[in-house]
């Protein structure tokens, strides 16, 4: 991976930074959170303890006495059915022993006026009014047992029929009071609803059933607060207390509804519902930014009717336990957040009921999606500069090290020329990679430069002494000479001649560099000259395959053709000095945009394993030791020169399938500078 | 009479070598280690050939001066150099300044011998004695390799022995390609193939003094060298 997408990688790291905001976010959001948690109760322990002690006449009451009476909006119609009672779900329950007989008891009110509704449930299928007309004991009848409790008087009524439908029964006092009743029977059993006179503080009431066939009831059952027939235990009718709901409603602070709650959870007194969050400052969706933020661990709202009845959280139930209670919890629908405590209210050191608060905090969202959104600019501005800072100094560094390797490699091609790098003067670790490597690559520069030079020195001292030697020679052998030492000098002779072949080869290079730079230019077309320069080659070597391929557009190059030919002679040597008698040397000529390749192959070879740009360095041999030393490996050299005397290149390679060698040389057609 | 022939050079071993080979020759030899030397002697008497080395002791350019200095002494006396350094540079140098040849130190003493004898020759011909002619023509050419005489449509054409030697060899097989080694034998020089071009393009160039249309001295790359024959 390059410098730059590993430091960019390494970026990432930064997002750290977003990440700890979130969290600490979280933690913020938490502290905020218990804050007004805090607060809440505070308000509520204020609340609990300055209610006024006149208005706790209805929390006293212990447990089970309280029949809690709803308010209707409009007078119900007298039918059995529950659909216009409100809250039909939260009634008294009354269970038989053996759960033989059930009885649920709803009050409501309606200004004066108290209704009750009644549901018995019998599993055993008998329907009361099937009995009742098989019955004429009175006494015996199924159906509800009512004791009302005014101020005035006790009555007692039994309300049983033989049909369905409304009737009206009279107290068994004889007092001449009546009520108005509706039977209805329904799947489980039958439903009542009753009209009660004005005036009723409290009942006692009881389900009673016949004997069922069920096994193990013999007798009579009974279902409710009844003892037997008996009046047993008194509900008292308990209406939502207005004063203190009004109380209540001053003191309660802003955006918060109080309930005050009895000992078994019913709501005595509620400060009325909240105005829908007037001008809720939030959108949805920073309301669900905050759920990102805090959600998972506030659970959903339980819906939660408009004027609850009762309540069974498992916060009221450990403030009417005797501590503290709290809950958050949030609404789906329109996001909002809401915060629940509830704290004991005590009297004499007793619990006798509770106090709910519910609090929505908006407040509290708003501060927190300030927060949020300052931090997540904050961080995202800190992690784009940081990354893009980095980002940025990576693109430097690579940039920079991409430069200098650049620099060096060109600088190896160049060979014996000083190196120029790059960045050698600045003062950091590349700086010191730069100046070390400009170092070797001048030392290696001049190593090579030394080396070219020492072959044209070395020949050019050589020629003296060489001179001596042949001339002393060629003296001797006009002296007089017995057979052996003609034979000795004809040996030194040999030996002096090929000395000589190899310097004169050695400088040779140093001379071909100057002939080079002397040689005539002239327009010419390439595949004449091609085709002069091969008739030559067969005509020498008649018995090698020489084949000539051109290409169907002639080339014509602005050259040295001299030089070419020079070239062309040394490749052509090469093939056939390092291919099979029966191999076979093809030269071809090619045109592609911008430049000519001539093109020598021959069969049967392979290129030494040796770097390619080495190939075309001086004194490099493509033989073997094992023929004639002469071979000092300028030839390629050579056409490396004429190559790039034209600005040309030169390149070797296998032939695939190991059919030999190929050399291509490059010429553009149009020479730059 | 004796022909007498000088010798320059700082290398006695060298020196004392071609001595002895020229005595051989029935020449009458004298050698001389240093320039100073050479001059005071020149002084006195001019010999008939110089054989001059590049590289006179710590002198570089020693050798040219000593050609300077007798050229403006003698303008028709056959000066050589021998040198062991054989760049191109040095060979125009020292055949502007005059000298009749060029050769480097490791040819063979025979070869020296021949090019000796066909200088001195030349000499004898311009100095007017006569000797069987054997002229070659070829077109606007004549030129005999006895008294080393090229002319071009008469005028007269200034080449070295080497150069003579050389177009001889075109002209002697007119049409046929003569090959870079078949000059350099005909030429008796064993140089690489870039002193034998810049020897054609000095021909060339002389020829084309002479005349600006000469074109019969046609390059065939990768072959060598041809003298042309087309009408003209």
């Amino acid at each position: 991976m390059k410098l730059k997408n590993q430091l960019l990688a390494l970026s990432a790291l930064t997002l750290l930074l977003p990440w700890s905001g979130w969290k600490l976010l979280q933690q913020l959001e938490n502290f905020l959170r218990e804050g007004e948690e805090t607060a809440l109760l505070a308000s509520a322990h204020g609340i609990a303890r300055a209610l006024p002690p006149g208005d706790q006449s209805a929390l006293r009451l212990a447990r089970g006495q309280l029949l809690p009476v709803r308010q209707f909006g409009s007078p119900p119609i007298l039918d059995g059915y529950a659909n216009d009672w409100p809250e039909p779900l939260q009634n008294l329950e009354f269970d038989a022993p053996g759960g033989v007989l059930g009885l649920q008891v709803l009050a409501g009110r309606f200004g004066t006026h108290f209704y009750l509704l009644l549901n018995v449930k019998d599993p055993d299928k008998v329907g009361a009014t099937d009995f009742n007309t098989g019955t004429s004991d009175p006494e015996q009848k199924a159906g509800v047992m009512l004791y009302l409790q005014s101020k005035r008087s006790q009555e007692a009524f039994m309300v049983s029929t033989e049909a369905p439908g409304p009737l009206t029964v009279k107290s068994r006092s004889g007092s001449g009071s009546q009520l108005e009743a509706a039977w209805m029977d329904n799947a489980g059993g039958y439903a009542l609803e009753v009209s009660l006179p004005d005036g009723v503080e409290r009942i006692s009431v009881g389900a009673i059933a016949p004997a069922s066939t069920l096994p193990g009831v013999g007798s009579e059952r009974y279902a409710g607060t009844l003892d037997g027939r008996q009046q047993g235990r008194w509900l008292e009718l308990a209406s939502r207390d207005n004063r203190v709901a009004q109380w209540l409603a001053k003191v309660v602070p802003k955006h918060t509804r109080a309930w005050l709650l009895q000992a078994d959870g019913w709501v005595i007194a509620d400060s009325g519902p909240l105005d829908a969050t007037a001008g809720s400052q939030l959108t949805w969706a920073e309301r669900m930014l905050y759920q990102g933020v805090a959600g998972s661990r506030i659970q959903r709202r339980q819906p939660r009717a408009d004027w609850p009845v009762r309540f069974s959280d498992a916060a009221t139930a450990s403030a009417l336990g005797g501590g503290e209670g709290k809950q958050w919890s949030r609404d789906v629908d329109n996001a909002a957040v809401f915060s629940l405590v509830a704290v004991p209210v005590e009297s004499a050191g007793r619990v006798i009921g509770a106090l709910a608060l519910e609090a929505s905090s908006d407040g509290l969202l708003v501060m927190t999606n300030r927060a949020l959104g300052r931090l997540l600019l904050t961080t995202l501005a800190l992690v784009g500069v940081l990354a893009g800072g980095l980002w940025l100094f990576a693109s430097l560094l690579s940039r920079r090290v991409r430069k200098l390797s650049g620099a060096v490699s060109r600088a190896m091609d160049a060979g014996a020329e000083a190196p120029a790098l790059p960045a050698t003067r600045s003062g950091d670790e590349l700086g010191d990679l730069a100046r070390n490597t400009e170092k070797l690559l001048r030392a290696v520069a001049e190593y090579n430069r030394y080396l070219q030079k020492l072959a044209g020195r070395l020949s050019h001292e050589l020629k003296t002494p060489i001179a001596i030697t042949r001339s002393s020679l060629e003296n001797l052998s006009s002296c007089e000479l017995d057979a052996p030492a003609r034979q000795y000098l004809a040996r030194a002779k040999e030996g002096l001649d090929r000395q000589a072949a190899i310097v004169s080869a050695m400088s040779a290079a140093q001379r071909l560099e100057e002939s080079v730079k002397t040689a005539e230019w002239d327009t010419v077309v390439l595949d004449e000259l091609l085709a002069n320069i091969v008739a030559g080659y067969r005509a020498v070597h008649p018995d090698r395959q020489i084949v000539l391929r051109l290409g169907a557009a002639a080339c014509e190059l602005y050259c040295a053709p001299d030089l070419l030919a020079q070239a062309l002679d040394k490749l052509v040597d090469n093939a056939i000095g390092l291919s099979a008698p029966d191999g076979r040397i093809t030269i071809s000529l090619g045109r592609q945009p911008g430049q000519c390749l001539i093109t020598v192959a021959n069969s049967g070879s392979k290129l030494p394993d040796v770097l390619p740009e080495r190939l075309f360095d001086s004194l490099v041999s493509l033989r073997d030791s094992g023929r004639d030393g002469q071979h000092l490996g300028l030839g390629l050299y050579i056409v490396r020169l004429v190559a790039d005397i034209h600005s040309g290149t030169v390149t070797a390679r296998n032939l695939p399938d190991e059919a030999g060698v190929e050399f291509i040389i490059r010429l553009p057609t149009q020479r730059s500078g | 009479m004796p022909r007498s022939i000088a010798i320059v050079e700082d290398e006695a071993a060298i020196r004392h070598n071609y001595m002895d080979a020229l005595q051989r020759q029935k020449f009458q030899v004298s050698g001389y280690a240093d320039r100073r030397s050479a001059m005071d002697a020149f002084r006195r008497r001019l010999p008939d050939l110089v054989l001059i080395d590049v590289g006179l002791g710590d002198d570089i350019e020693g050798g040219f001066e000593l050609c300077r200095e007798l050229r403006s002494m003698s303008p028709v006396l056959p000066i050589m150099f021998l040198t062991a350094r054989d760049d191109d540079l040095d060979v125009i140098s020292g055949l502007r300044l005059g000298a009749d040849d060029y050769l480097t130190k490791d040819i063979s003493l025979p070869h020296l011998m021949a090019r000796i004898t066909a200088l001195f020759r030349r000499v004898e011909m311009m100095s007017g004695e006569q000797a069987t002619d054997t002229w070659l023509e070829r077109g606007a050419l004549r030129m005999s390799t006895e008294r080393m005489e090229v002319t071009w449509n008469g005028t007269p054409v200034p080449l070295t022995v080497t150069e003579l030697w050389i177009v001889h060899s075109l002209a002697r097989h007119p049409g046929h390609v003569r090959s870079r080694s078949q000059l350099m034998e005909d030429a008796r020089i064993f140089v690489d193939d870039q002193t034998i071009t810049s020897h054609i393009k000095r021909i060339r160039r002389k020829f084309k003094a002479v005349d600006e249309s000469f074109d019969k001295l046609d390059t065939v790359y990768g072959a060598g060298y041809r003298w042309n024959t087309s009408a003209g």
